[in-house]
């Protein structure tokens, strides 16, 4: 799997783009705007971009929807709607050979989701897990219900898995275990 | 359009010990990283942007000008390391240690040292805007005319030098 980082003026948030080696099949998650460096990125790589994946609604990460290419505007968006009505609906997708599983985060938004690719051993957080740090909460109800997602559902992955946030750089289920202030 | 800072990343099978590779290594480079223990490497210059180097040892290891932007050091040993007018932004230095290290005129723009050993370290004219200082150790450190409001929170800083 190839993962182009890219790091918007907008927050700093970042954007990814995912190819599936073989297949070329590719999946962009995140859109706070669009750039020509993912147009080079897509060129480069032979990327056939399937779908949009966004980790949540604030405007960081999706105004770039507004603005995208015509021929990207019939791409199949994830997550699709009926994953917030039956979480146990859609919710995976395929990229090539890999799987990835939507796992829903609530706390920094009610539609906050992540996306783990098991057998790639990454996982897309967006704003629900950075690198020492946790996605800010409107309120103290909020803040609980997202420190039990975080620890529930992602803290449980496996320490190596690589952790690739909607802000900020890389890290691992591992170095978060053990140093995020939040989560100890 | 503004310009927007990327990385490619490779992402190995999982488990190997470098799983995400810069695009801008060179193999041989690849293979002497791989090894975990760089004590005393004269590295002065690489660019190392998104590299894999979690628990490297970089004890004194010469990394002047260095571009370590988005790299991920988290627990690596960079004690007494010279990293003067490097580039550490965005990168991950969770856990590290770099005690005595050099990081004078050095860019900690937006990195993360949270729960870092930054004990008696150099930061004289760093560019320090946004560098995530929470839970580290600056106990002794030197921040004489350095630049920009960075996130301190649970911030050891006894003996601190401004």
């Amino acid at each position: 799997m190839i993962v182009y980082q890219f790091c918007s003026s907008i927050n700093e948030a970042n954007l990814y783009l995912l190819v599936e080696e073989d297949s070329k099949d590719a999946l962009i998650i995140d859109m706070p705007e669009w750039c020509e460096g993912l147009d080079s990125a897509i060129r480069e790589s032979n990327a056939k971009v399937k779908a949009i994946f966004i980790t949540h609604s604030h405007y960081d990460h999706t105004s770039g929807l507004n603005y995208l290419p015509k021929s990207y505007d019939s791409l199949q968006k994830y997550p699709s709607k009926h994953f917030f009505e039956n979480e146990n609906s859609d919710n995976f997708l395929l990229l090539g050979r890999y799987e990835g599983k939507i796992i829903s985060v609530p706390g920094h938004t009610d539609d906050s989701v992540v996306l783990f690719f098991p057998s790639a051993g990454i996982l897309f957080t967006g704003d629900a897990l950075f690198a020492g740090s946790v996605g800010g909460t409107v309120g103290e109800r909020e803040y609980k219900k997202q420190q039990k997602a975080i620890k529930e559902k992602l803290l449980v992955l496996p320490e190596d898995t690589i952790i690739f946030p909607g802000h900020g750089p890389v890290s691992s289920v591992g170095i978060e275990k053990k140093y995020n202030p939040f989560l100890i | 359009m503004t310009e927007i800072i990327s990385v490619k990343y490779i992402v190995r099978e999982p488990r190997m010990r470098m799983r995400l590779l810069s695009e801008y290594l060179l193999p041989d480079m690849i293979h002497l990283l791989s090894s975990g223990d760089l004590e005393g490497a004269n590295l002065e210059g690489i660019n190392l942007t998104g590299v894999w180097l979690k628990g490297i040892n970089l004890k004194r290891a010469n990394l002047r000008g260095a571009c370590l932007q988005f790299a991920i050091l988290s627990e690596a040993n960079l004690e007494d390391a010279n990293l003067e007018e490097a580039n550490l932004s965005r990168s991950n230095f969770i856990g590290a240690n770099l005690s005595r290290a050099n990081m004078r005129k050095a860019n900690l723009y937006y990195s993360r040292f949270t729960n870092a050993n930054l004990q008696s370290v150099n930061l004289q004219y760093a560019n320090l805007q946004r560098a995530i200082l929470r839970c580290a150790d600056l106990s002794g450190a030197d921040i004489r005319y350095a630049n920009g409001e960075p996130i301190v929170d649970r911030t050891k800083m006894d003996g601190l030098v401004r």
